[in-house]
């Protein structure tokens, strides 16, 4: 009976990491486009390293948001497109798990591997040391509340894709996270307390797990029979 | 008996047609009461009531721009809970309630966003400063417009209703959280606050106009509301016979 | 009565073009939003009444064609 209520879990996690590991390209071209952009920024603004610090927290933070929304599309969209979605939405399992387990599926893809480049970003924003450990603590929590909150967007915009609209549900809903995520990367620049806006990443993260899900599965019941 | 009583009258209430006859009777009031609170409010605040001390006669924008961004907000509450009726107890009419309330909403936004700016030039010289309520509303007319692009994603209306409904609620209950992380924000780079004359320390005289106005704007509102439903009832409802019978017996004009 | 002379309310010492200018936009678009649904409401019901001709027309092909056709 456990394996029931965790069962679906496991289950999609380790597939959705399956088939992401399958088409190594498409895991990648969000990761070099948070790298290429980054190598953009000094070109377009200044080299300077003080006019780069300035701007770091807040610009590694957009990179990110933007790196998770070019790859959130993908989420549901291939097992729509193939059927499997019905599987999930008929499945015995709590239909929460399964789609927490694509969504960690997703995260282990595409937000820890950035929460793991960034130090490069920080080093090419010559970041000070002291905000390495808080900016990836920060990228760590919030890019799991942008997949999260970016996988409703997927769910509600399935039955016509093509990336701006996603853009335009989920923005004013990533806000908060932008704020509190480059915050925590600022204070600790600062030399500030930057235990607190992380506490906030981290309830945020908390609310969402719990309300995402619901309206994901409301928009996945929406897409299969609309 | 008597729960078949209460069934009806829940039931009528969730009907387009009952919507549409009964609004048939009190449009004209709420119009005529509407250009009363509006034109009232108006002249009062623009004529009659004194300038503020610092700002001088800009600040008579407020009772455009508070007005405005109250009903804005208003606005989204009243669009997500007609979708959270239409989603739970699968009435027709309260999701077409939240299709018209979605560009009446942005329209009020937009309206709030353009007096703020206007109002900012004399007042503090830029037409734009990023401030808690203003970015706040910047980001409520992104999220009325996410709603509106959204149902054109779904080709059968049933389901553009409920994706829409899912939206707006998902919507609703990150408006406070982003209301309170702007706060935050802006409290953090501009400790110097920027505050519009707030209510409890403004002059009564130039209090009860802007009260009068914001009625008026609920009014408006409501007034908006009814006649964008009607047409949408109209559109959707047109293989009904009431709705044919109602077009055979009352032409269209032109 | 704040201001003593029309021109004064006008000019608002010299904040006029912002209160004015706000007052036309904001007049713009709520009256746009009175006039779009009525509009929108004009279009369904000629659709509608449109709807019905048509199917009149029908109908009376119809009947025709049983009328026309050859009694056995």
């Amino acid at each position: 009976m456990a394996n029931n209520l965790s069962g679906g879990f496991k289950a999609y996690l380790y597939r959705d990491i399956l088939i992401a590991q399958r088409d190594r390209g498409d895991l990648s071209k969000p990761l070099m486009f948070f790298l290429l952009v980054a190598v953009m920024v000094p070109l377009a603004i200044a080299p300077e390293a003080n006019k780069l610090s300035a701007i770091a927290p807040g610009l590694i933070w957009i990179l990110a948001l933007l790196a998770t929304l070019l790859s959130i599309e993908r989420l549901f969209s291939e097992d729509y497109a193939d059927g499997s979605l019905e599987q999930l939405l008929i499945s015995p399992n709590l239909l929460m798990m399964p789609i927490l387990g694509k969504i960690t599926a997703h995260w282990l893809v595409i937000g820890l591997p950035l929460t793991l480049l960034s130090p490069v970003i920080a080093i090419w924003f010559s970041l000070p040391i002291s905000a390495m450990v808080p900016m990836m603590l920060s990228l760590a929590l919030g890019t799991a509340v942008l997949s999260l909150i970016g996988a409703v967007g997927a769910a509600l915009t399935l039955p016509r894709q093509g990336g701006v609209l996603l853009a335009l549900l989920v923005m004013p809903l990533y806000m908060p996270v932008l704020i509190f995520g480059s915050a925590t990367i600022q204070a600790a620049v600062d030399g500030l307390n930057w235990l607190a806006p992380l506490a906030m990443l981290a309830a945020l993260l908390a609310v969402a797990i719990v309300l995402c899900p619901l309206a994901i599965s409301a928009g996945l019941r929406i897409a299969k029979n609309g | 008996m008597n729960f078949n009583l209460q069934w009806t009258w829940f039931h009528r209430l969730g009907s387009p047609r009952w919507f549409y006859q009964q609004t048939q009777r009190w449009l004209p009031w709420l119009a005529v009461a509407t250009l009363a609170l509006l034109v009232t409010g108006l002249v009062w605040g623009l004529a009659i009531a004194p300038p503020d001390a610092k700002q001088g006669n800009s600040f008579r924008i407020i009772y455009l721009h508070v007005p405005a961004s109250v009903v804005a907000l208003a606005g989204y509450y009243i669009m997500a809970i007609s979708g959270a009726v239409g989603l739970i107890w699968r009435i027709k009419l309260s999701f077409m309630l939240m299709r018209s309330a979605a560009p009446i909403g942005a329209a009020l936004t937009f309206i709030a966003l353009v007096t703020g700016a206007i109002w900012g030039k004399p007042t503090w010289g830029t037409y734009w400063v990023w401030d808690a309520r203003i970015t706040s509303m910047l980001i409520l007319l992104f999220l009325y417009f996410g709603v509106i692009a959204l149902r054109h994603t779904y080709s059968n209306n049933e389901a553009a209703d409920k994706a829409g409904a899912v939206l707006s609620l998902v919507g609703m209950v990150n408006v406070p959280i982003i209301y309170k992380s702007v706060d935050w924000w802006q409290t953090l780079h501009q400790p110097a606050t920027i505050k519009f004359t707030g209510a409890p320390s403004m002059h009564p005289d130039m209090f009860a106009p802007l009260v009068v106005m914001i009625i008026g704007f609920y009014s408006f509102y409501s007034l908006a509301l009814i006649l964008f439903a009607r047409a949408e009832i109209l559109r959707r409802e047109y293989r009904a016979s009431w709705v044919k019978q109602l077009v055979s017996n009352q032409p269209a004009e032109k | 009565m704040y201001f003593d002379s029309l021109q004064q309310l006008i000019w608002m010492n010299g904040h006029g073009i912002y209160v004015w200018s706000s007052f036309a936009i904001s007049a713009v678009i709520m009256i746009g939003l009175v006039v779009k649904p009525l509009r929108q409401k004009q279009a369904a019901m000629r659709n509608i009444e449109l709807q019905i001709k048509l199917q009149a027309s029908k109908q009376a092909a119809k009947q025709k064609e049983v009328a026309d056709a050859p009694h056995s």
